[in-house]
């Protein structure tokens, strides 16, 4: 579980902007409220319980990345 | 995604329907050195609740559609479908073959169809440390695109610790992202600052400047509100059902605080991380 304004921080570390926030009523509310009438109130209180988060790079930390010394330890098959 | 992958092969194939057979398997205990000492109590602890997570995704079999049809928790997984259909369609470029997404913690590939009726991708990098996960993933992806040719996108998959591996030395040079999503799965990166951290390194190392990452997590502050409304450390209903440790002093450390979240027919019981600021107690 995750308190949004420290991943936020974080994120903002490796040059992510916060694009949006919102818990998943939220979606509903905004995209299609009719998936409320489909949950059951036990299931509308598990949805309660997440968020989504979009995040944009806003800042090239990183990039372009400098190619990896070695790849040895992968195996294609 | 480099031009040669659209190359015709000799066979006929595109070198992107090849890659698309290519299997990275990448020994997650590499990444993860389990015999490596260490005395401090936090990485313990993500240690702890990395393994019990990536044990518990591994041993979970891919239900066949009969079973999720009869289902408890349809609804449930339904609606999460649909809020992941809905961000895919909202943020994800919809740009044909020309679209690489990092599918942080893609599990069984549940994902797939999305990828494909939603954005029409090129080609997705799977990635997640449950080999059992992996496995049942190829087997529905050879199975959507090699046997009923619905799905035509090219996949990588890779077994690897997102949040330990260094990511970026295991995937090929070439790669990179146009798109990078983590469904369910950021709270177990929590466990510890350093594997936060590790799991944003990975997504930003590959993603293009100016390229989204999406993702879906539990929320904090309802947790914290439902746990003071409930005179004991456990609440829930007949869907799902969270337990905290029995003692809470009313302040959590910043990373590695953990509490058992119970999902029917989806989490059995998992110790998952909490992150909270010291300062924000539960008084």
């Amino acid at each position: 579980m995750v308190r949004f304004s420290v991943l936020e921080k974080l994120a903002a570390d490796y040059g992510f902007l916060l694009l949006a926030k919102r818990n998943f009523l939220g979606i509903c509310k905004n995209y299609d409220p009719r998936q409320f009438n489909r949950m059951t109130p036990a299931e509308l209180e598990v949805a309660e319980i997440y968020l989504m988060f979009a995040f944009v790079k806003e800042r090239a930390v990183g990039w372009p990345p400098a190619h990896p010394k070695t790849t040895k330890d992968v195996i294609v098959a | 995604m480099s031009n040669r992958a659209f190359r015709k092969s000799s066979s006929g194939r595109s070198e992107r329907e090849l890659t698309s057979a290519r299997f990275l398997r990448w020994q997650a205990e590499r990444s993860v050195d389990r015999n490596e000492s260490n005395d401090e109590g936090g990485r313990e602890m993500s240690r702890e609740t990395a393994d019990e997570a990536v044990d518990h995704y591994s041993r979970k079999r891919d239900h066949s559609l009969t079973e999720r049809g009869n289902s408890e928790i349809m609804g449930v997984r339904k609606f999460h479908n649909w809020i992941k259909r809905t961000l895919i369609r909202e943020y994800c470029p919809y740009g044909g073959d020309m679209v690489t997404v990092l599918d942080i913690c893609g599990g069984k590939g549940g994902d797939f169809h999305k990828w494909a009726e939603e954005a029409n991708v090129g080609h997705v990098v799977l990635i997640d440390a449950a080999r059992g996960s992996i496995d049942d993933a190829l087997e529905r992806y050879r199975e959507f695109h090699w046997n009923k040719n619905q799905w035509h996108f090219g996949v990588t998959f890779v077994c690897a610790d997102c949040f330990g591996a260094d990511l970026h030395a295991i995937l090929p040079p070439h790669l990179s992202f146009d798109f990078a999503s983590c469904q369910f799965a950021l709270q177990y990166a929590f466990s510890s600052e350093e594997r936060i951290r590790g799991l944003l390194r990975n997504v930003s190392i590959r993603l293009k400047p100016g390229c989204s990452f999406i993702g879906t997590i539990p929320d904090a502050e309802f947790l914290i509100k439902k746990l003071k409304e409930s005179p004991s450390p456990s609440f829930g209903n007949d869907l799902y059902h969270v337990t905290f440790p029995a003692k809470i002093d009313g302040r959590f450390a910043d990373f590695g605080s953990s509490y058992r979240f119970y999902l029917r027919e989806a989490v059995d019981d998992v110790l998952e991380c909490k992150d909270q600021s010291s300062s924000h107690g539960l008084r």
